[in-house]
């Protein structure tokens, strides 16, 4: 008993501000979630679950979690293989090896908003680079087909450098020994990718996951300085469409139970690639 | 099965040669060794007969044909890592099914092989289990079998025993002495352990800095050391060396640490400066004054079970040798030391070479 009461004591200001920062927004914006709150109207009502009913019949946000399911599953998937094959290059010995895993970087290092507005400029039907180089005249951002492709585009370009650190990472503990091993063994060039690196790498490749998912899930800047969700909502995913419900129209009850939707979306998402990992060691 | 012959290898990184100039030439089924402090180089030429390094000069033949440019597969060598190099994700089986699995064989081929491999090895009960679950021992024996059930022309074996403790390391070398033994495959084992060495081994090559300082049999090596270093090297404990110098009545006489020693080792006509060596187990060492022997400091006493090693003072030397457990000594006490004269072994001293 004693030895509970120190416990509770040494882990009791970490409890007090996690308290503060995390679960008691969680449970205000749940509270918010609960009632018709019209910031303009000074409407605020009690209604339960009606902002939930309204949730599951309303398309606008059907449309923007496809879209977003669709921006995660895309641009994960070439970050990863990308990240992958970029990780495998960069961990050969060459010169200038250092110089390259260093450039490699720049895109991750450039801040979001400055990296959209850069390629919002290059996607300009009249006069961006793009056109230009290709020699048509796409309006990228204008069409929903060209737009989403696009927004996947710029988070493909600006994050595989974030996958290539972690993998390059991974790759580096894997022991050369191995190699040298499966050389002997009568491994050629792909049977050591499959059977020693890919393997080997599975951990590191698990958290790659799980950090890309997380944060594509929850895109907002890249996108919506690109595109501003449009053109007719084609890009606009769940995080932007709770943004404009809540600070450019000020429903924050409504609001606030998209961003919990959101919230479950995440954790679920972290639940389930959590249980991977752990389920892979035991 | 393979004869090896080494013609001429040189190997440089960068601008430095690590191997220079080395032939070598590896008997059918024997159980070669090569043995160096570490950083000599042995390792190099190991990676250079598997492949896994190529030779920046000079040509490696199997069996009469070069092998240079071949891959480890072509050459058909298999080879035992010193971390084990097991692969961690996979189980004992599929860790020893390994080759055979890159060769394609069939499913039925590879669980009667591996079976047969496991219990060769005694590993029966562990094919199941990955390798963090497994002793060092065990370990070792896997990466073992996953290089035997190829029947390879050539096992390498690169420190092998080197991860284990000491128990096992004993045990473990008589293991594969055995296995070797059973199996007859041209085997090179590289260890930096001379007493691994002399207990495993066909023929040794002693290798410093990139050279084959002697290569012949264990007890030649150990009994007539090619110079001084492989005289220092080979034996445990160190040898002991004294400055002295060859002269007087037709160069039979050795004069050394103020003493003269007479000795038929030396061809008439041959004087000059020399490096004495003697062997800490050739020098007996008591506490009673006995005929012919010289006096002595004894300072410390390492007992060794049956008998002692004892390290004392001689004039201004500090040496080695062994007592009997009952030879009455102390700690600063005097003592005697007694050795047969045809024991010393003479190098000289300019070039290390072996005299006589």
């Amino acid at each position: 008993m004693k030895d509970k009461e120190r416990g509770i004591r040494y882990v009791a200001p970490s409890l007090i501000v996690l308290t503060l920062v995390t679960v008691y927004p969680v449970l205000y914006v749940f509270y918010l979630s609960l009632h018709r709150k019209l910031l303009i109207f000074n409407i605020s009502k009690f209604i339960a679950l009606d902002n939930y009913l309204f949730l599951i019949r309303d398309e606008r946000f059907w449309n923007a979690l496809r879209n977003t399911a669709y921006f995660t599953g895309l641009s994960v998937a070439l970050e990863l293989l990308l990240g992958l094959g970029i990780a495998v290059l960069l961990n050969r010995s060459f010169r200038l090896k250092g110089a390259s895993r260093a450039i490699v970087l720049i895109p991750w290092a450039i801040p979001t908003v400055v990296s959209a507005r850069m390629w919002e400029m290059m996607f300009n039907t009249d006069f961006g680079v793009i056109n230009y180089l290709l020699g048509v005249k796409i309006n990228w951002l204008g069409s929903p087909f060209w737009a989403i492709h696009a927004a996947i585009f710029v988070d493909v370009w600006k994050t595989t450098p974030f996958v290539v650190i972690l993998l390059t990472a991974g790759l580096q503990v894997i022991p050369r020994e191995l190699y040298s091993a499966a050389r002997i063994d009568g491994a050629g060039s792909w049977q050591m990718f499959r059977s020693v690196t890919l393997p080997l790498l599975l951990p590191v490749i698990l958290v790659v996951l799980l950090f890309r998912t997380l944060d594509a899930f929850r895109v907002f800047d890249a996108v919506y300085v690109l595109t501003g969700g449009g053109p007719a909502n084609s890009t606009e995913t769940v995080s932007i469409y709770a943004y404009k419900v809540l600070f450019q129209t000020l429903q924050f009850g409504y609001g606030s139970a998209l961003s919990l939707v959101v919230f479950f979306c995440t954790g679920s998402i972290g639940i389930f690639y959590i249980r991977l990992m752990t389920g892979r060691r035991t | 099965m393979a004869e090896i012959r080494i013609i001429g290898v040189q190997k440089k990184f960068g601008g430095s040669v690590i191997i220079d100039d080395l032939d070598l030439v590896i008997g059918d089924g024997e159980f070669f060794t090569i043995v160096g402090p570490s950083g000599c180089g042995k390792s190099t030429i190991l990676n250079m007969i598997a492949g896994l390094e190529a030779a920046t000069g000079g040509s490696i033949l199997f069996d009469g044909v070069t092998v240079n440019n071949a891959s480890p597969q072509e050459r058909d060598v298999a080879m035992v890592f010193q971390n084990y190099a097991l692969y961690p994700h996979m189980t004992v089986f599929e860790n020893i099914a390994f080759p055979l699995r890159m060769k394609k064989a069939p499913k039925s081929v590879i669980a009667r092989e591996v079976g047969s491999v496991a219990g060769l090895l005694d590993l029966d009960g562990l094919l199941g289990r990955k390798p963090r679950e497994l002793s060092g021992g065990q370990r070792q024996r896997v990466a073992l079998g996953r290089a035997i059930i190829r029947k390879p022309r050539v096992f390498l074996m690169d420190e092998p025993l080197s991860n284990l403790d000491a128990q096992l390391r004993i045990a473990m070398r008589s293991e594969i002495k055995k296995l070797h033994d059973q199996l007859r495959i041209t085997t090179v084992y590289v260890t930096h352990d001379q007493s691994e060495a002399l207990a495993v081994s066909d023929r040794i090559a002693v290798l410093d800095r990139g050279r084959i300082q002697q290569c012949e049999t264990p007890r030649a090596v150990y009994e007539r050391p090619a110079n001084a270093f492989v005289g220092g090297f080979i034996g445990s404990p160190q040898m002991n060396f004294l400055d002295g110098s060859i002269g007087g009545r037709g160069g039979r006489v050795i004069a050394c640490n103020g003493m003269e020693l007479k000795t038929r080792l030396v061809t008439a006509g041959i004087s000059g400066k020399v490096t004495v060596g003697i062997r800490p187990e050739d020098i007996t060492v008591t506490g009673k004054k006995r005929e012919g022997g010289f006096k002595v400091e004894a300072m410390f006493l390492e007992p060794a079970g049956s008998f002692s090693w004892v390290d004392f003072k001689w004039g201004h030397h500090v040496m080695k040798g062994r007592s009997d457990n009952d030879a009455g000594l102390e700690k600063g006490g005097t003592a005697y030391i007694l050795f047969p004269v045809e024991k010393i072994h003479l190098f000289d001293r300019e070039s290390g070479m072996r005299i006589g």
